[in-house]
This record gives structure tokens, C-alpha cells and sequence, in this order.
């Protein structure tokens, strides 16, 4: 079903005077077998982050299709409930995560996937019972005793160690300067990255920040080239990651760089140009990766999509997955039945990852290191805790 | 070192100050904090590349032959519907009309175009040149240059054409432009039209360096707002040299302070030079009428 | 005969309809919706706020976003460093108060577009130093589970904490207007070459609405953190002051009832609109754009005209028929 026709439909609802009667409170929805079952996606599907939201839900919705054309759980249809979230937004995600819930009836949840936006939903998700998966990437997610989040993907804790391991051993860096996007995300990641160095015995030489919309990155530059650092690590989103980038090698700057997951996705590249080329990054998901479930996702989504899959489409298609594999198992259609489910997780194999649950939540524990080659992330090595 | 980092400050200065250019055209005439003028440019930018390049394929003379008529009927769109029914209310209700224009602006042309950002090298690529040591990107020297063209074609236009004349007469004493005959609504929707070239310029010459996103003019805003208040509100020399300085205070305060407070520095300063020299550096243009 | 009519509206009318909603909107609304109610009512206190200093006074303020982050922020943190509820929830209101009054008293001097961006720039430099004094702040990342009133994610009890709240400031706002005092600081707000003439007073009176906007938005703060039991930088961010701006304007600048109306539109409708996916706020913007453009008095301006013209032509019916 697309969009154009939803709209219509919903247009016509509003014609009808529809919505007032959805303002009313809804039960719990008695579910009986054929019915729909509801599970919600909190996205970012407009600020900043809209890019990201658009493939989150390109992978969950192909996944959602996939399963309703085999037959559904049970002879029952997946419905998909998608709210927008604004990304990082912690008012916008209680509100969409409340809809969701309360208005909605999902059972479950994927998303949202910013930390600032995950954080305060957390008590709603233990409020409502309604397990969530997300990928947000800070480590604070799973630090709460919630027992109702799942984590699909690398911890940065992990992630950060993984890759100040590498470029310390195998690319052997001595000098290491770290950048940083003034986020949440990249104070966070920018931290575990500055714990793991001084664990090996390494203190940054410097480190510097800069905002999310930082177009120049001059004085930044500047910076690293006076600490005279052989490899710079950032922790950046892609867009600022990959000026930072180009404009490195602008000014002849010589050191390695390597950084969060960002400096393997399609938009750095694009706009690194050949600045890109040799720039590590760690990451769940690589175009590269050579195993048949990744290869048959990435001609199944280029397919229904017309472009190469990347990590959010892929990492939120196999938390789509993870959460039907828990629903098969699951004793009831409930959410605290689904989350006992959840927690029964055991080598499930993705197209991005292998999941297993751990008792904090986190599912993941492996990942890749990619080097952009040739305008593509290819796999430099698989880590590992 | 210091070189580099001011030149890099003068570099990302003539991008302000070209957006501050088009902001302070729309204060002069209707008195109006244009607080969209960032969309205007963000606009021009996916006009300009997703149309014209990405989709159209043209060349460089009808690429910007395209960016001037769609963002001068976009001007005149924006005259005639949200400034011209508003021209006897409170300033503060066509501000508010304004960011509803930013809020349609932003979330429109990621309907149309998606939310991906858009990348076009431009004519120059991102070529160097290294003038006096420093590195700089060829790009920001056609700025540079498009910048001073712009405001002689502005010059030229509002004292050597009628047409210009009239909207400097209509931008300096509404009442008596109209008393004297001139077509005032018809100048405003000149003036916003020639912002909008404007910012559409802006717009098609920083793609290049950044990328076009939708969020993109945002900050661009700001900036543009904090260069005139520097250089002298209303004064268009006060633009040019607002915008240079703002860049240079951000980037060496963000070399020498710290890159993370690099915005606090830089509205510090603000904050400080309003406090102590409200009228900026050129002041403003007297008017004791726009108060 | 306009002071009875005042003290009928606050003292009965207002506590009656405040009770009213308290009862009747649990019971027609769910969850989400009260929700969204609770959110609302954070945000009538910053536009309630807000209207002081730009409705009354008329003088432009884009700092209420920091403000609202100075309330919230001091009292989480000096709850979460031991402190007990109430002094803390004192103290982070006192805090923006007092920083209102540190910023108004240099700043209120200057007019127009130089007060707006003097404003916005604190806005700005306070959402950055929340980020970037990560140790003190919790930074990006924010702070979690903050005690609060523990009514945290409880929709209905909040209500009834937030109604009354919100019913309070309404009425501080109402008697204003309708004060002696009020009443002076608006003849002077229209009246420029008057209130030149009145010289110092005039400025005292501004910097005294500029320190009542700023302590309406530390309550918000409070507000909001009891609500959410989280803080982040991003809720406090310099583009959001630019909505609390916008929500009096289309509500109806200068009107209490019209901060109301337009936190009410401002959170409402995009909610209300989420079944356009992302389109919403294309279509929001549009609309702000037309409301405005339609009424530039606002949606309470619209609703009085379409009120006098409605009671017009009743009274000019009866008239015919006598």
C-alpha cells in the first residue's frame, strides 16, 4: 500500500469527522486471531535527522511487506504504526512514543533511535509494557536497568574500544587527536573513545569539537596539525564528518582518519570525494559483507528501492526481524510476553549482525571495521568483544 | 597558521555576507526582520541543483538564468502574499509569518526533493589556490567576487535605472514614493524579488563548499542577522564587512578559545559590541521614522 | 464597572472552568491526548510569560527558551544534589528570575531588532554552555530520571497539578492587564513619544515585565521537568524561542487568552495533523502563514470581530422588531 493512498484514505476520515472519535480513549484492543497486530516505529521523518528516518523506514516496511505476504504471524498481519519523532527531540519522542502506545495499541516497538530521544521514553516503555529495539549507539541506553529496551547494534563503548584497538595496532598511530560533534552522540562516543586510549596507555593530544551545522573546519584543522597527530578518530555525523574530511585534505593535512559510522555511510563519501578514500570506520553494517542473508538483502532492497541499502535501512530491517522472531516464539500477542520472547534471542543471524541477548539489553557485540575504497566501505577486519 | 585560520574567517565571511546582503535589502524597503532569508538561500540551492543541474543537466549560463526567474517570481510570491497583506500590521505579525514561511520552506523541499542532501561541484570544483601561504578553495574567491559584483549590479540598479530609483525612493518614505506616483506595492515586490535573487545566488554558490540540505539556512539566518547588526543595521557596506568580521571572530576564536564555544564567543563579542556600540561599526541609517 | 467584571472573571469564572476541564478532559480525552494537554500547558506558561514583555511591553524577547532551560535546569540539579522539592523548585524559578533581571537591565535600552538579537544570542550561548558543561550538565546526553514530583509519565495526576498552575498564571496575567500599573504600561507601549516623555519609570517598568517573563518560564522549567522527569539540551534550543514568539502572535498579542489559543494551536494541530506523515509541518507552516496573514490580530483579534459582528446583528434584529 503507498502513501498517496493512506493519505487518501485518511483525508477522508478527517471528511468524515473521524478524528474527533479518535480523540476518545481507546482500550486495549482485544486481538483476535486474523486481527492486525499493531507495532509502532518512532522515526525521524522530519529536522535534521529526516535522512535517517527515511531509510529506517524503507528497511522496516520492506520487512513488514515481506512478512504479511508469507502470511503474517500466525495468519495474523503486521501493522505498522510509523510516528515522527524529530530525531533528537525528547519532547517529540515522549509525544510520538505516548501515540504509539496509548492511541496506536502497538504491542511493540522499533525506534526511536537518537539517545536523547530514547532516554526519556524509557519509563513510558516500563509504564505501558511495550518492549522497544532500538540502535541508538549510547551507551547510557543500556545502563538503566530497563529491562524493555533492546539494543540492535554496536555499543560505542564496544564500538570505540574496537577501533582505537585497531588504529593503535594495526595502523600504529602513536599521536592521536579526536574530533567530535557537540551531540549527545559524539560527547558520548568521543568519551569512550578517550577512555579506551588512556586503558592502552595513550593520552589524546587533542581534542576538539564542533557543532552539528559547522561548515568550516579550519581552526579544527589548524589544531590537529600544531599537536602534529598522526591519526585523528571522529566522532561525527556524516554530513559534518565528511567536510571535516575534504577539507583535511584540502589543506595537505597527512594523518589517518577513522571514526563512528557515519565515515562509512553514502552521504561522507559523497561529499569527501576522494578525500574519503582510506578513512576506517567502525560499523554494523558493509555493503561488502560477503554472507548470503547480506547479499540477498542488498539485491532485495535495491530491487524494491531503486539504491544501495546502508546501515539504518539494514540494521532497522533486521530489528523488524528480531522482533517477528520473538513474536513467533512469544506465549501471547502482549508486550511483556514479546519481551520475555526477545530475551530468548540467541545467534539470530541479520543481515547486518549476529544477535544475541545480554543481560543489559544490548544485543550486539561484533562489528566491522571498514576502509572506503573506490567510493565503497569494504571490510578491514571483524571485531569482536 | 594565523593566516590560514583568517583567511578561512573571510573565506566563510563572504558567504554571510552575501546572505546578510539580500536581509538587509528587505529591512531597508518594508522595515521587516526576514527571518526565512536562510530558506530563501536554501531554496535557491535546491532550485539550483536539483532542478536545473541534478535533473536538467544545463549549463552554467542557463543554470543561473533559471535560479534568477524562479526566486524572482519566489520574491514576488512572497511580496504579494505574506508581506503586501500584512504591510499595515505590527512588525512582529509579519515576522511570525515569516518563520511560518522558514517552517513551509524547510519541510517542502524535503517533500519534493527528499531528505538526502544534495551534493554539485560547481564550476570550480573544489579546486585550491594558495594565496599568501594559505590554502584557499577557488570557490570562496568566486564568492568573493560574485559578492562585489552583486553589489556594484545593486548599485547600478538603484541609482542608474528609474525602476531602482523608485525603490530606493519607496524604501526611504513609502508615502511620498506613493504621493509622487510611484507604484509602491509594485516596488516592494521588486525589492523582495532582488533579495531573492540574491539569496538564490548565495544559494547556487555555496552548494558546492557544503552540501544542500534542507536545514541549511537556519544558521545562515543567524549569521546573516548578527553581520548587519556588526556592521551597522541597514547599512549595505555594513553587510559586507559585518559578514567578514563575523567570519574572522568565529574562526579565530574558535582556534584560539576553544572550537566549542565558538558560537558563545562569537554572540559574546555580539552581545559586548551591541551593549557598547548599538549602531554597529558603519551605524545604522538614521530613521527616526522606522523606529 | 470594570473592576467587579475582573474580580468575577479571576475569582469565579476562572477557578470554575479550571475545575470543569480538570473534570471533563480525562474523561472525553485518552492518554495521548492528555498528554499532549500537559505539554500544552508547559508551554501556555512561556507564551503567558512571554506576552509581558512583547504584549505588554513591546519589546521584542527571544530569550524565553533560555530561561525556560535555567528554571528547569537549576531545580533538577539541585534536586538531584540532595535538595528537597520545594526549596528547589524555588530556587530554579529565583534563577531565572534573577538572570532576567542581570540581562533585561542592560539590554532593555536597546530597541527593536538589536534587543532581538541580543536576546537570541543569550538563547544561543545558553543552549551551548547546557552542552558543552557536560560534567555539571549531563551534556548531550542530558540528565536522566530526575525525582521531580514523581508524577513523571502520569498523565492524570500531572493534570491536575498543571491546570491549576497554568489557572494561576492566567490570572496574575488577567489582573495585570486590567491593574492600574497594566494599564499604564500598555497607554505607554502605544504611546512612544509618552512614554519617552516618562523616561526612567518607563525603562524600570520594562526590565520589572522582562523579570515576570523570565520567572514564568522558570515555573515552565519545573513544570517540565516534573512532567518529563528528563533534560536535554535540545528541548531548550534557540530555534524553539522562535515558537513561543509565534504562539502570541497568532494567538493575539497582548491577550492572555490569546497565549492560550496559541500554545494551544502551536502543540495541538501538529499533532492533530501527524496522520500527513511528513507533510505536517509543511502544511502548519502554511497555515501559520495564512492565520496571520487572514488575522494579524490573531485567532482571539478574529474571534472578538467575529463576535462584535455576531452580537451587531442580533442587536440590530431585535432593534428591527421592537
Amino acid at each position: 500500500m503507498n502513501e498517496f493512498s493512506i493519505l487518501r484514505r485518511r483525508l477522508l476520515m478527517l471528511a468524515s469527522g473521524a478524528p474527533l472519535a479518535a480523540l476518545l480513549p481507546r482500550g486495549a484492543a482485544a486481538q483476535a486471531a486474523g486481527e492486525p497486530i499493531h507495532i509502532g516505529l518512532s522515526a525521524a521523518l522530519t529536522a535534521q535527522f529526516a535522512q535517517n528516518g527515511y531509510y529506517m523506514r524503507n528497511g522496516v516496511t520492506l520487512g513488514v511487506n515481506e512478512v504479511n505476504a508469507a502470511g503474517g504471524i500466525n495468519g495474523r498481519p503486521l501493522r505498522l504504526f510509523v510516528e515522527d519523532d524529530q530525531g533528537p527531540n525528547p519532547t517529540a519522542a515522549v509525544n510520538a512514543m505516548t501515540k504509539l502506545v496509548t492511541q496506536d495499541g502497538v504491542v511493540a516497538t522499533i525506534g526511536p533511535h537518537n539517545t536523547p530521544a530514547v532516554m526519556p521514553v524509557l519509563p513510558l516503555l516500563a509504564q505501558y509494557h511495550v518492549p522497544a529495539l532500538t540502535g541508538a549507539s549510547g551507551p547510557v541506553v543500556t545502563q538503566q536497568n530497563n529491562p524493555w529496551i533492546f539494543r540492535m547494534r554496536l555499543n560505542d563503548e564496544i564500538g570505540a574500544a574496537l577501533l582505537v584497538d585497531y588504529m593503535l595496532d594495526k595502523l600504529g598511530c602513536k599521536r592521536i587527536g579526536l574530533a567530535y560533534v557537540n551531540t549527545a552522540f559524539g560527547q558520548g562516543g568521543i568519551k569512550m573513545v578517550h577512555d579506551a586510549l588512556v586503558a592502552r596507555g595513550v593520552q589524546p593530544a587533542v581534542e576538539q569539537a564542533h557543532q552539528i551545522s559547522a561548515k568550516d573546519f579550519t581552526a579544527n584543522l589548524m589544531s590537529f596539525q600544531q599537536a602534529k597527530v598522526d591519526g585523528v578518530i571522529v566522532w561525527s555525523d556524516d554530513q559534518p564528518a565528511g567536510l571535516f574530511v575534504k577539507q583535511a585534505k584540502t589543506l595537505g593535512m597527512t594523518f589517518r582518519v577513522a571514526g563512528s559510522t557515519g565515515l562509512s555511510q553514502p552521504a561522507f563519501i559523497a561529499l569527501a570525494g576522494d578525500a574519503a578514500e582510506g578513512v576506517l570506520a567502525v560499523t554494523d553494517f558493509s555493503p561488502d559483507n560477503p554472507s548470503p542473508q547480506a547479499k540477498a538483502w542488498i539485491a532485495k532492497y535495491t530491487a524494491t528501492y531503486k539504491e544501495a541499502p546502508e546501515l539504518f535501512a539494514s540494521a532497522y530491517y533486521d530489528a523488524l526481524y528480531i522482533l517477528v522472531g520473538a513474536m513467533r516464539r512469544a506465549t501471547a500477542m502482549t508486550g511483556p510476553a514479546i519481551r520475555e520472547a526477545l530475551t530468548k534471542t540467541s545467534g539470530l543471524v541479520g543481515v547486518t549482525n549476529t544477535y544475541t541477548w545480554t543481560s543489559t539489553g544490548d544485543m550486539v557485540k561484533q562489528g566491522f571495521i571498514t576502509r572506503n575504497e573506490n567510493g565503497k566501505p569494504v571490510i578491514a577486519s571483524v571485531i569482536s568483544r | 597558521m594565523l593566516l590560514q585560520i583568517v583567511m578561512a574567517g573571510l573565506a566563510m565571511g563572504a558567504v554571510y555576507a552575501l546572505v546578510a546582503l539580500g536581509f538587509i535589502l528587505i529591512w531597508n524597503t518594508v522595515s521587516v526582520v526576514n527571518f526565512a532569508q536562510g530558506d530563501f538561500v536554501m531554496l535557491g540551492a535546491f532550485v539550483g541543483v536539483g532542478w536545473v543541474v541534478n535533473a536538467l543537466h544545463a549549463p552554467i549560463a542557463l543554470q543561473l538564468l533559471a535560479i534568477i526567474g524562479f526566486m524572482a517570481l519566489f520574491g514576488i510570491a512572497v511580496a504579494a502574499g505574506v508581506y503586501h497583506p500584512l504591510r499595515r500590521a505590527p512588525q512582529l505579525a509579519v515576522v511570525t509569518a515569516t518563520l511560518g514561511l522558514s517552517m513551509f520552506l524547510q519541510n517542502t523541499v524535503v517533500l519534493v526533493w527528499g531528505p538526502q542532501p544534495l551534493f554539485f561541484a560547481g564550476p570550480v570544483g573544489t579546486g585550491t589556490i594558495t594565496l599568501l601561504g594559505a590554502k584557499v578553495y577557488a570557490q570562496y574567491l568566486l564568492i568573493l567576487a560574485a559578492l562585489l559584483a552583486l553589489m556594484a549590479v545593486q548599485e547600478g540598479l538603484f541609482r542608474g535605472t528609474s525602476i531602482g530609483r523608485a525603490m530606493r525612493a519607496t524604501a526611504q518614505d513609502a508615502e511620498a514614493a506613493r504621493l509622487m506616483g510611484i507604484p509602491t506595492a509594485w516596488m516592494i515586490a521588486a525589492t523582495f524579488a532582488w533579495s531573492a535573487v540574491l539569496a538564490g545566488f548565495a544559494g547556487w554558490l555555496v552548494a558546492p563548499l557544503f552540501y544542500v540540505s534542507a536545514d541549511m539556512g537556519v544558521t545562515l539566518s543567524l549569521k546573516a542577522f548578527a553581520a548587519t547588526i556588526l556592521g551597522g543595521f541597514g547599512s549595505v557596506p555594513g553587510a559586507l564587512v559585518g559578514g567578514l568580521l563575523l567570519g574572522v571572530i568565529e574562526s579565530t576564536g574558535s582556534y584560539y578559545a576553544s572550537s566549542e564555544y565558538a558560537d558563545v564567543i562569537v554572540f559574546g563579542v555580539l552581545i559586548a559590541t551591541l551593549l557598547f556600540r548599538p549602531q554597529g561599526i558603519f551605524g545604522e541609517l538614521a530613521a527616526v521614522e522606522r523606529a | 464597572m470594570r473592576r467587579p467584571r475582573i474580580v468575577l472573571r479571576l475569582g469565579v469564572v476562572l477557578p470554575a472552568v479550571t475545575v470543569l476541564l480538570a473534570v471533563v478532559l480525562p474523561l472525553l480525552l485518552g492518554d495521548y491526548y492528555l498528554h499532549i494537554v500537559n505539554v500544552t500547558l508547559v508551554n501556555v506558561l512561556l507564551a503567558l510569560g512571554l506576552n509581558f514583555i512583547v504584549g505588554f511591553g513591546g519589546q521584542i524577547s527571544l530569550a524565553q527558551s533560555a530561561f525556560f532551560a535555567i528554571g528547569a535546569y537549576v531545580f533538577a540539579l539541585l534536586q538531584m544534589a540532595g535538595l528537597p522539592t520545594l526549596p528547589a523548585a524555588l530556587a530554579g524559578v529565583a534563577a531565572a528570575a534573577s538572570v532576567g533581571f542581570a540581562l533585561g537591565a542592560p539590554t532593555l535600552r536597546l530597541q527593536g531588532h538589536y534587543l532581538a538579537l541580543a536576546t537570541l544570542g543569550f538563547g544561543l550561548i545558553v543552549e551551548e554552555l547546557l552542552t558543552n558543561l557536560s560534567d555539571l550538565t549531563g551534556g548531550g546526553d542530558g540528565l536522566i530520571s530526575i525525582p521531580g514530583i514523581g508524577l513523571a509519565g502520569q498523565t492524570r495526576p500531572m493534570l491536575y497539578v498543571l491546570l491549576p498552575l497554568v489557572a494561576v498564571g492566567y490570572g496574575v496575567s488577567e489582573a495585570f492587564v486590567h491593574s492600574p500599573l497594566g494599564m499604564r504600561v500598555r497607554a505607554f507601549r502605544d504611546d512612544a513619544m509618552a512614554a519617552q516623555a516618562a523616561g526612567v519609570g518607563i525603562r524600570a517598568l520594562k526590565v520589572m515585565l522582562f523579570v515576570v517573563s523570565a520567572t514564568y518560564a522558570g515555573v515552565a522549567g519545573v513544570a517540565y521537568v516534573c512532567l518529563m522527569g528528563y533534560l536535554a539540551p535540545n528541548v531548550f534550543s534557540w530555534q524553539s524561542t522562535f515558537a513561543y514568539l509565534s504562539m502570541i502572535i497568532v494567538g493575539g498579542l497582548g491577550s492572555s487568552l490569546g497565549a492560550v489559543v496559541g500554545a494551544i494551536l502551536y502543540i495541538f494541530v501538529p499533532e492533530l495533523l501527524r496522520f500527513l506523515q511528513e507533510a505536517y509541518f509543511a502544511i502548519f507552516g502554511l497555515a501559520v502563514i495564512v492565520i496571520v496573514v487572514l488575522s494579524p490580530d490573531g485567532l482571539v483579534g478574529l474571534g472578538r470581530r467575529l463576535w462584535h459582528r455576531l452580537t451587531r446583528r442580533v442587536a440590530r434584529r431585535s432593534v428591527a422588531l421592537s
